[in-house]
């Protein structure tokens, strides 16, 4: 019976081993816990590197390539692209069908992600203090994570509300300033001056820290960075002194780029008057799902989806070096035959395009604009003229346009400079103006096979109400996204 | 430790006198008189038994007095007979009765005494279905068993309920159990004709030992073992068959009939834009062919619509493709299997090999399968007896995309792609192109509009793509056994289920959806080891005769291992190369690996009082590496009862009468299974970013996360009445989730969509009725018809807010909302509201409300709306079916033996995104259409529920009661005719059995909505799935 004895010896072995604690102890190979992560700086950096690859890269759908879904979405429901009809992608978000319903995934998708952002945004800021590290480190990481997350709120507040100058007051997003923890309760709508009140708080803070702090990628918020997005804060609260000042200090040594560097195809932080942009890895970068998959219209497949409108054509001069990326289809083999390419975006051959989020350009129209509601015309004039010269354009003489002529010019220069970069929708909004979609009458000549032409016309809108059959007004709620059906049902505070 | 030597001084403790003795022999036969070697002879109560040898002949020692000896073999009825003679002769009957012995939890059982519910299905059954995964064998032919084949893709697995859903976000997949010990591999890895049989453990008294894995039921399967004292005998069986597409797609436009229709959609929206009708049909009449970039007219006619809408006299479509066809074939299913089975005195071996080859229907799609087993036990001596089975199996599985709204998907192409777009090249005349050797060119439409699948072609490109993934499973069960006394066993086993799998996707860069990428491949590997090392102490006693026990006590440890890795790349420099080193540019490399680990200690005790009184309990102490250290273990346990009122002494049953029984259970098991390995921590996922490291947020701590518990209730009555002629047994259960494992939503501004917690509960409750005839039976004919039936209600009784919309960020987005008192799945879509007859325009219904002076919103009523994202989403049912079963039959006569099993499920709805694929307003261009388009609103034809044609998107074809439809349906599973050639010819060839059959699989599917495949996913949401397939084969088995 020895041999049993040495079996169930065994057995309570085992049975021993099993009662130890450690037996139990197992961890993820691609997790951290808070209690690793916390520790130190060089942690908390990566959760900024991974804070901003979700602002740009996070994604539900092939539709819903991270942040440059939100970009195409706002030009998408503007004036002067037109989304070419049959054909995946943003075609349902030119028609006012999403995001405006709370039930699309467009809808759940721009409230969530961009909430993760702030949520992130928010432990580092709390914990940041307590890691081991250098104190400019947590200075830098700090001002970083405050720079994100009022890049956030600013986006939110004018996404969910109607402009500033509407209403100060009326309802806006809710706002988080502390980390989530399991007893955390949903927050109610703060007003909108209270978002731009912390929107401003923030920026002034990271201001300060960010000072000497130097970037390795231009996809980290700098100086530069904090100071353009006040000047963005300030340009939508019509607080034209302050947006005219910090839009000057936000593109001190990012100089205008040449004519020709606008033809390159908008796709490399290299260039010179990039403040902030994203680059990409051929790892990581969303292929057909990415931004340039919608708006890059020259490869021979793929979606394609964002044209332009045969009357934004018109508001360009020729010799105007951005007239000459406009290409009307007229080839019967192209299959966007018949439509206007305009091709600004142009991906690179690996499909890694880099994304743009704020260059000089933008920077100079703000204080054009600025100075020209302050009425310093003279000001405003140098300052459009800065942009008008480097797009092969002749300088405009000092007082050749009256104030509200200046400030219309300053406006389409604005639609002629930043076509594709999601400001469409956030002007109409912060102008309160009404949407403007007129149906193309151009023609093209078309070859026919016995080398003859035919008249075919050039297609434009197709969209010209909103879903409800109404026309076009100034505020409607179809501009606004809409907080997703999710948040509605768990947040009883809203 | 503690637990053993008190249980091993108790057992040592306890003897029995022996009586006077005599020695008893005779011979076993089966129902056709054919001698069983192996067959089992026992004395009743005790251990003491014997075997019969290759004549079937046995001899024993029995006590002189009241001796009853117990014969059984598995598959036949168990015998009783009172030693009356020292010659015994005995034929044990086949059919299925309540006295079969089963495979249940840590052992076997006799239905008879069996206090829990459990259903089997044997190696017969299992023969006449042809089925390459067997979590497929069990729909229509086990009650309580809610079976769902929702893909076609041969070698793919059946989704598996057992008594209803068990879970909202946890698992609701049963436990699967081969050979004693719990299956961590993919169950479609176990050759069918390997298994002798499957039981289904449906309540607690049943499974309830599994602990904290059986929450959702246990399918044990038991493969063949050889037999003692038998000749070795060997058995070849080959079948081929054809297969196709069990039900007829949706039918779809033609070429005359696709024009016009687009046609009318162009003018429609010229109309709307304001311009007058001649303006607005010439325009259409222009635009049709660039807007479908095609003209299968032909250029004779450059405008084949004219402004009437009609196609122009003499306009004739020059070619008639099927895309939908285009990705389909005969598919072929090739099975091969060999087996030698036998035994000495001491040792048994059963050992098999099998080869099946399944080509799918749906073109690129396969299943290949090698299969190598070995079963082996032996007893060395009188005290020592050791076991291996060992089980190997190497598959190749080619599953090209099959679901989701891919544009690759092909079994959704067809719907996708017009058939106005050819699919070769053709010449303006709509000859072929032909390339320099003749061949015809493929048309990857790189013209078509993007709705249409621009630049695909995927009978073109799936010769050159590959979807491969190649699975090699490893499973082992080794015991050793020690018969410490002849009645005291200690079991020591260890056991392995080891699995590789290795996936190779690969995109080709010259035609289709990867050119731009100049192709991808990716390939990846993940191996995954589960092991279980058990010892069980068992021990059998019987006091004053009456009073039998078996005690079982024992301790389980389970540990997981999963390691994967993958990368993938682009940019192929040359064509026919399809390994990732032949790509040049690195686009992903990832790896991982997660351990899980298990716990465990369990006792059960069955306790039978004189054949008449069962009672049974059990108990399981779980601890989990998937919970915070406080709160890690979980106690489950179960009580259950039989009263066998036939054998009472006061209950004089009537003649006709064999057997009344009734019995009842109770008890707790669990259910830690979440997904997740580590439910308690909080987490930040690696995302890394352009070189550099990278986190972000992905789970907020819960270190109070526990078990799920599932309370289950049954109460069941088995009754065998002329002579077994007709068995019935109806079942109650009520199964009760409680302290769910539920992804809590959160309000998504709080950076989470949800935090796990135990909250909620939900019930099913339900019957079931298992009726098993056998109308007509003589000496040559003999015919058996089986019936099942069940019900379930499943109902959500509590919820941590009234009603809970979970997130579905899907193509399809949220169908479902949970509701307490509704099911988990509810239907929660948009109501639709018809065609507006004045306008052509869908309409939903959206509630009107009224303000009550506090502000409060009332709901007044209903109206109707024509923009789709202002309508209100309703429940409007439930996926769930009312009643689901099974009809089977079998007729004997002299050899030649026909079946049929007739599965239904009756209730319940079903949402069919594969009709939204095929309707559109005129939007979608080039998209095929469903001749259902042909009823259109028209001025002259204003009442219908199809709308207005237009170009913009009007929504109607989004999700709404529109394409939800009744999901009620009836299959005949299968059907077969067996011929068994006279023993006579036989003999003459020197062989046991010769047996030549045919097979139809899936022949026939009734249903309401034709074009749907009925069979589909549980949530009750088609999603362009490889529908089934219907298989019709020949074959034929040797044994000698």
């Amino acid at each position: 019976m020895s041999r049993i004895n040495i079996l169930l010896l065994t057995g309570a072995v085992l049975l021993l081993a099993a009662c130890n604690k450690s037996f139990f102890e197992t961890s993820p190979s691609g997790s951290l816990t808070g209690k690793e992560l916390y520790a130190s700086t060089k942690n908390i950096d990566a959760l900024v590197n991974g804070t901003i690859r979700t602002i740009m890269e996070s994604s539900t759908s092939q539709d819903n390539p991270g942040y440059s879904a939100i970009t195409l979405s706002q030009e998408a429901m503007g004036g002067d692209a037109v989304l070419r009809d049959g054909v995946y992608g943003f075609l349902a978000t030119y028609g006012f069908l999403d995001p405006s319903d709370n039930t699309t995934r467009r809808a759940l998708f721009f409230w969530t992600f961009q909430y993760k952002v702030i949520d992130n945004c928010n432990n580092i800021i709390a914990y940041v203090d307590a890691a081991a590290g250098t104190d400019s480190e947590k200075k830098f990481l700090k001002g970083q994570a405050l720079a994100l997350r009022a890049f956030t709120y600013l986006n939110l507040v004018r996404q969910y509300q109607f402009t500033y100058a509407k209403d100060r007051n009326a309802k806006g997003v809710p706002l988080y300033t502390t980390p989530t923890n399991p007893d955390s309760k949903p927050q109610p709508r703060a007003t909108v001056a209270a978002i731009y009140d912390q929107v401003i708080a923030d920026l002034r803070e990271a201001d300060g820290l960010l000072q000497g702090f130097s970037r390795l990628v231009k996809n980290r918020p700098n100086q530069q960075v904090v100071r353009g997005l006040l000047a963005r804060a300030f340009l939508t609260q019509e607080n034209w002194d302050s947006a005219a000042v910090r839009a000057k200090q936000a593109r001190v040594g990012y100089p205008i780029m040449e004519p020709i560097e606008y033809l390159k195809g908008f796709n490399d932080v290299s260039n010179i008057e990039w403040i902030w942009g994203h680059p990409q890895a051929t790892d990581q970068n969303l292929g057909g799902a990415s931004y340039f998959a919608y708006i890059d219209v020259t490869p021979p497949t793929g979606y394609r989806s964002v044209m332009a409108d045969p009357h934004f054509r018109e508001i360009f001069t020729d010799g105007d070096v951005r007239k000459t990326l406009f290409k009307p289809v007229a080839d019967t083999t192209d299959p966007l035959l018949g439509w206007l390419k305009y091709t600004k975006f142009v991906n690179k051959t690996d499909q890694s395009g880099h994304i743009v989020l704020m260059r000089s350009s933008e920077m100079v129209l703000i204080e054009a604009e600025s100075k020209a509601r302050l009425n310093q015309t003279s000001d405003a004039f140098i300052a459009l003229n800065e942009l008008r010269v480097k797009r092969s354009l002749p300088a405009l003489l000092d007082g050749s346009l009256t104030q509200p002529q200046l400030i219309e010019e300053i406006l389409k220069e604005r639609r002629r400079e930043l076509w594709g970069e999601g400001f469409a929708l956030p002007d109409i909004l912060r102008l309160q103006q009404k949407l403007v979609r007129v149906p193309s009458t151009e023609i093209i000549k078309v070859p026919k096979a016995d080398g003859t032409f035919k008249d075919v016309l050039l297609k434009g809108h197709h969209q010209l109400k909103f879903p409800d059959k109404t026309d076009f007004v100034p505020n409607s709620q179809y501009y606004l996204f809409s907080i997703p059906i999710n948040e509605l049902n768990s947040n009883p505070n809203l | 430790m503690k637990t053993f030597t008190c249980l091993m001084t108790l057992l040592f403790a306890l003897q029995w006198a022996q009586a006077q003795e005599k020695r008893v022999q005779g011979t076993v036969r089966s129902g056709d008189n054919v001698a069983l070697p192996g067959a089992s002879v026992r004395l009743k109560g005790t251990q003491t038994g014997a075997v019969t040898d290759a004549s079937g002949h046995f001899s024993l020692t029995v006590p002189d007095k009241r001796a009853v000896l117990v014969f059984s073999y598995t598959g036949f009825q168990t015998q009783e007979v009172p030693v009356s003679d020292t010659s015994l002769n005995i034929t044990l009957s086949g059919a299925a009765t309540l006295n079969e012995v089963l495979v249940v939890a840590y052992g076997t059982a006799n239905k008879i005494s069996y206090t829990g519910s459990a259903s089997t299905v044997s190696a017969k059954d299992l023969e006449r279905q042809q089925v390459s995964s067997i979590s497929r064998a069990l729909q229509g032919t086990v009650p309580g068993v809610q079976s769902v084949s929702s893909a076609g893709q041969p070698g793919s697995n059946a989704t598996i309920r057992i008594r209803g859903i068990g879970s909202i976000n946890a698992s609701s997949d049963p436990l699967y159990v081969v050979d004693g010990v719990p299956f961590s591999g993919n169950i479609n890895s176990i050759n069918p004709a390997d298994i002798q049989s499957i039981s289904v453990l449906k309540d607690a008294a049943a499974s309830a030992l599994y602990g904290s894995r059986a929450a959702n039921g246990v399918i044990i399967i038991a493969t063949k073992q050889g037999r003692l004292n038998s000749k070795p005998v060997v058995t070849l069986s080959a079948s081929t068959g054809y297969s196709s597409r069990a039900v007829k797609d949706y039918d779809k436009l033609d070429a005359k009939e696709y024009f016009e229709m687009q046609w009318e959609a162009l003018r429609n929206k010229q109309l709307d834009l304001g311009r007058t009708s001649a303006q607005a049909a010439q325009y259409a009449t222009d635009n049709v062919v660039s807007t479908l970039k095609i003209n299968p007219f032909g250029s004779a006619y450059p405008a084949p619509i004219g402004t009437d809408g009609k196609l122009v006299a003499g306009a004739k479509a020059l070619w008639t493709d099927d895309w939908g066809k285009s990705t389909q074939r005969t598919g072929i299913r090739q099975q091969i299997d060999l087996n030698v089975s036998g035994g000495s005195e001491q040792s048994k071996y059963f050992v098999s090999a099998g080869y099946l080859n399944d080509d799918g229907f749906i073109i690129g799609s396969g299943y290949t399968r090698y299969n190598g087993r070995v079963n082996y036990t032996t007893k060395v001596n009188k005290w020592f007896e050791t076991g291996v089975n060992v089980a190997l199996s190497s598959a190749k599985q080619d599953a090209p995309p099959q679901s989701d709204s891919d544009q690759g998907n092909l079994a959704n192409f067809g719907r996708i792609v017009s058939n106005i777009y050819p699919i070769y090249e053709r010449n303006a005349d709509g000859t072929l192109k032909l390339d320099q050797n003749g061949n015809s060119v493929y048309d990857f439409g790189n013209y078509r509009p993007s709705s249409a699948a621009t630049g695909y072609n995927l009978l073109g490109s799936s010769v050159l793509n590959k979807y491969l993934s190649r699975l090699d499973n490893l499973t082992f069960r080794g015991y050793v056994q020690i018969n410490i006394l002849e009645n005291l066993k200690l079991k020591s086993s260890i056991n392995a289920d080891y699995n590789n799998t290795l996936t190779h996707t690969y995109n080709n860069p010259i035609l289709g959806g990867s050119v731009s990428t100049r192709g991808s491949v990716s390939k990846g590997d993940t191996r995954f080891l589960a092991y279980t090392v058990n010892n069980i102490l068992d021990y059998t006693f019987s006091l004053q005769h009456q009073h039998h026990f078996n005690v079982l006590a024992g301790q389980e440890v389970y540990i997981l291992n999963t390691s994967s890795l993958s990368g993938s790349k682009s940019n192929f420099g040359f064509v026919g190369k399809d390994e990732p080193n032949a790509a040049s540019l690195l686009t992903g490399f990832s790896g991982s690996s997660d351990n899980y680990k298990l716990a465990s200690y369990l006792a059960k005790v069955d306790y039978n009082f004189a054949d008449k009184y069962f009672l049974s309990g059990s108990f399981r102490r779980d601890g989990s590496s998937r919970f915070h250290p406080d709160s890690r273990w979980g106690n489950f346990w179960s009580v259950g009862a039989s009263w066998n009122v036939t054998r009472e002494d006061f209950f004089h049953a009537p003649s006709w009468l064999d057997v009344l029984k009734v019995r009842a259970s109770y008890g707790a098991q669990g259910n830690d299974n979440l997904g997740g390995y580590y439910q308690y921590q909080d987490l930040y996922s690696i995302y890394n970013s352009l070189g550099e490291a990278g986190l972000i947020t992905s789970r907020l701590p819960t270190p109070g996360l526990k078990w799920e518990t599932n309370l289950n209730f049954n109460a069941g009555v088995d009754v065998a009445f002329l002579k077994n002629r007709i068995i019935l047994s109806a079942e109650y259960f009520e199964r009760s989730s409680k302290d769910l494992l539920y992804q809590r939503p959160l309000a998504p501004s709080l950076g989470f969509p949800a935090i796990d917690d135990n909250i909620g509960s939900l019930t099913n409750k339900g019957w079931e009725l298992q009726l098993q005839t056998t109308p007509v039976i003589t000496k040559d004919f003999k015919w058996d018809v089986g019936v099942n039936l069940s019900h379930f209600k499943n109902e959500i009784t509590s919820l941590p807010a009234k009603e809970i919309v979970p997130a579905n960020t899907s193509v399809i987005g949220p169908t479902k909302k949970l509701t307490v008192g509704g099911s988990v799945y509810d239907f929660f879509i948009r109501e639709w509201a018809g065609v507006d007859p004045a306008t052509g325009s869908p309409l939903w219904y959206k509630n009107t409300y009224e303000t009550l002076p506090n502000g409060e919103r009332k709901i007044t009523g209903r109206t109707t709306t024509n923009v789709y994202a202002q309508a209100d989403q309703y429940i409007v049912g439930s996926s769930l079916p009312d009643l689901t079963g099974g009809i089977n039959t079998v007729l004997n006569y002299k050899g030649i033996e026909l079946s049929a099993l007739l599965a239904f499920s009756i209730g319940g709805k079903i949402l069919d995104y594969d009709r939204v694929m095929l309707s559109h307003s005129g939007n979608s261009t080039g998209r095929t259409w469903s001749k259902e388009i042909l009823n259109r609103w028209t001025p002259d034809n204003k009442n219908t529920d199809v709308p207005r044609l237009t170009t913009d998107a009007t929504n109607w074809n989004s999700a709404s009661t529109r394409f939800l439809y009744d999901a009620s349906y009836a299959r005949l599973r299968n059907v077969g005719l067996s011929y068994a050639l006279p023993a006579s010819w036989t003999s003459r060839l020197r062989l046991q059995q010769i047996r030549v059959y045919t097979r139809g699989e899936n022949l026939l599917t009734f249903y309401k909505q034709d074009g749907l495949d009925p069979e589909q996913a549980l949530d009750g949401v088609t999603f362009y799935r490889y529908p089934a397939q219907k298989t019709f084969s020949f074959g034929f088995d040797v044994s000698f």
